[in-house]
């Protein structure tokens, strides 16, 4: 068992330019626990057979909030941020 | 030329006749419409792809499955399974030179499916042929087999009814026998319930009384058994009964003379789902010991099994109650102790406790003096609910792998011993390890693997807290794949 870790350009750590990283946080209060990805096999929107639930913080109403957020993507690895 | 090869000839004769319409003269027949329905008959056969049957085909003489014959089926789901149907039967001159074909006709009312003419790959040997056919569970059904050379049928023969479903062998004493109150019938539609005679070998419906070797006349409780299991599994049902009444488990043993039929029966049934053992009473009577029966059941088991080659499981009941004959709570409870010991070993399952049917389920000292009609029904309620119990066993073992198994997954589990297979590491070095500024701290992990790339992917939460000196990057979200 070796994994890889990609070399991505989504999201720079400090000077480091390419990192495995696909969900960082909104600046505000948070941390983005329990990731879960579920694949959607019968998902009929192909832009999101790939759906990631996490714990978060998000604001809302001006003020965070904290909940489960859910992110979706047609393929794995590069999760897309709900609306 | 022989007696049979003149009749080969004959056939093919027959045939000419059909085909050039001489045979509307042949009949005799005059009217303009028999004409016609025989011209559209001859045209019909004439056509490609259609075989001939000659008039005078040879009648093949079909041996086995018998009529009213259920063989065992493959699976537990209701309706569902198959099962490789043995044919034997008498090889007709003419035909050596024959293809053989069966197909599987359903009767009325049947569950199942039938199946079209297809090849039969045959064995024959002198007189005799033998072959396997698949037929799926249901029933009834008709068998038929014919021999064609070209495009002419020299021979054809069938049989039935014939279902695929579930098979008991019932054994024990007078409670598994006719020395009940009342005489059943078989209530399930197309009368799907049947009962094979040990001593003539053949199948007929199994209304009261049983084939039972003891010829005892009076009713037994695998009527109702048998329509409730019919309801519920949509197969037909058979009983082979060798019980007989009053006999100890000390004559079932292998050395004594009740042991040849038990293990000539399951052998001649090839394959079948359980023994249903119910017996007991005579053992209170003769004073046998809890270790002694207990011996005794496991050699009958194991010496049967091997006899016939594998290992159905021994369904015991607990039938020790006789309250016409004696009132012995001591002795009963010694064999009932030693059938819950014998539980405990594989090969044996717990039957129904038949003998919490007291009071009005008991016939009294004018009656035949065992289970009344009420208690002859609901002692098959008590087997059926173990039978349905026990199919859905099979089912739990058969089909499903319980990674990670919980006392609540497991039905029962006499006889059986808990393994425990610890997860072993593939390697003892972290798979995934803080090697970069932003992951301080690894947590939550989720894993899928890709279809498409059939690769292991690896989300997990990486923390590098304030070392980051950005908020957004205190806590992230990390990938990473694996190809194995």
């Amino acid at each position: 068992m070796n994994f890889v870790k990609p070399e991505l350009d989504l999201f720079p750590f400090k000077d480091h330019v390419k990192t495995n990283i696909v969900l960082i946080g909104n600046g505000g209060y948070g941390n983005r626990y329990c990731n879960s990805v579920l694949v959607d096999a019968r998902e009929s929107n192909s832009a999101r057979k790939y759906k990631m639930a996490y714990y978060d913080w998000s604001p809302q109403d001006g003020r965070e909030e904290a909940g489960l957020h859910v992110l979706w993507r047609a393929r794995s690895i590069f999760l897309q941020r709900t609306a | 030329m022989t007696k049979h090869s003149r009749q080969f000839h004959r056939h093919t004769s027959a045939l000419a006749g059909i085909r050039t319409g001489l045979r509307i003269r042949f009949l005799g027949h005059r009217s303009t419409l028999t004409a016609a329905l025989l011209w559209l008959l001859t045209t019909t056969l004439c056509s490609p792809g259609f075989v001939a049957e000659a008039a005078d085909a040879t009648k093949l003489k079909l041996t086995d499955p018998k009529p009213h014959q259920v063989v065992q089926r493959t699976g537990t789901d209701p309706a569902m399974g198959h099962a490789d149907v043995r044919i034997r039967g008498e090889f007709p001159n003419g035909a050596e030179r024959a293809e053989w074909e069966s197909r599987i006709v359903t009767l009325k009312g049947a569950t199942g499916h039938g199946a079209d003419w297809a090849k039969l790959d045959t064995t024959v040997k002198d007189s005799t042929f033998e072959a396997i056919v698949r037929v799926v569970a249901g029933g009834w059904y008709r068998l038929e087999v014919r021999c064609r050379v070209g495009d002419d049928v020299v021979a054809i023969g069938q049989v039935e009814p014939i279902g695929v479903g579930e098979v008991f062998v019932v054994a024990g004493q007078s409670y598994a026998t006719n020395c009940n109150d009342e005489r059943f019938k078989v209530t399930a539609p197309h009368e799907r319930v049947v009962a094979f005679d040990s001593a003539k070998e053949t199948w007929a419906v199994a209304n009261d009384p049983q084939p039972t070797p003891d010829g005892s006349e009076g009713g037994s409780i695998w009527p109702p058994l048998g329509d409730a299991l019919v309801k519920e599994l949509r197969v037909p049902i058979g009983f082979a009964n060798v019980a007989v009444g009053g006999t100890s488990s000390m004559q079932w043993m292998p050395e004594e003379k009740l042991h040849p039929r038990l293990v000539q029966t399951g052998k001649t049934l090839g394959r079948f789902r359980a023994v249903l053992w119910q017996q007991g009473e005579s053992d209170v009577i003769a004073k046998t010991t809890a270790t002694k029966y207990f011996e005794n059941l496991k050699t009958i088991r194991e010496t049967a099994a091997k006899a016939w080659g594998f290992e159905p499981p021994w369904l015991l009941a607990k039938s020790t109650l006789h309250p016409t004959v004696y009132n012995n709570p001591e002795g009963e409870g010694r064999i009932r102790s030693a059938i819950d010991e014998l539980v405990k070993l594989p090969g044996f399952r717990p039957g129904p406790d038949t003998d919490t049917l007291t009071g009005e389920n008991r016939g009294d000292a004018k009656s035949r003096r065992h289970f009344s009609g009420i208690g002859q029904r609901r002692a098959a309620e008590m087997w059926f609910a173990v039978l349905k119990r026990e199919l859905t066993a099979v089912k739990t073992t058969a089909v499903r792998t319980l990674m990670f198994l919980e006392d609540h997954d497991v039905l029962y589990r006499s006889g059986t011993e808990r393994v425990l297979h610890p997860a072993k590491r593939p390697t003892d070095k972290a798979v995934i390890s803080q090697t970069r500024p932003w992951k301080v701290a690894i947590g939550w992990t989720s894993i899928h693997r890709d279809v498409a790339s059939e690769k292991y992917q690896l989300w997990y939460q990486a923390y590098a807290d304030k070392r980051a000196g950005d908020k957004r990057l205190e806590c992230v979200v990390c990938c990473a794949e694996s190809d194995d």
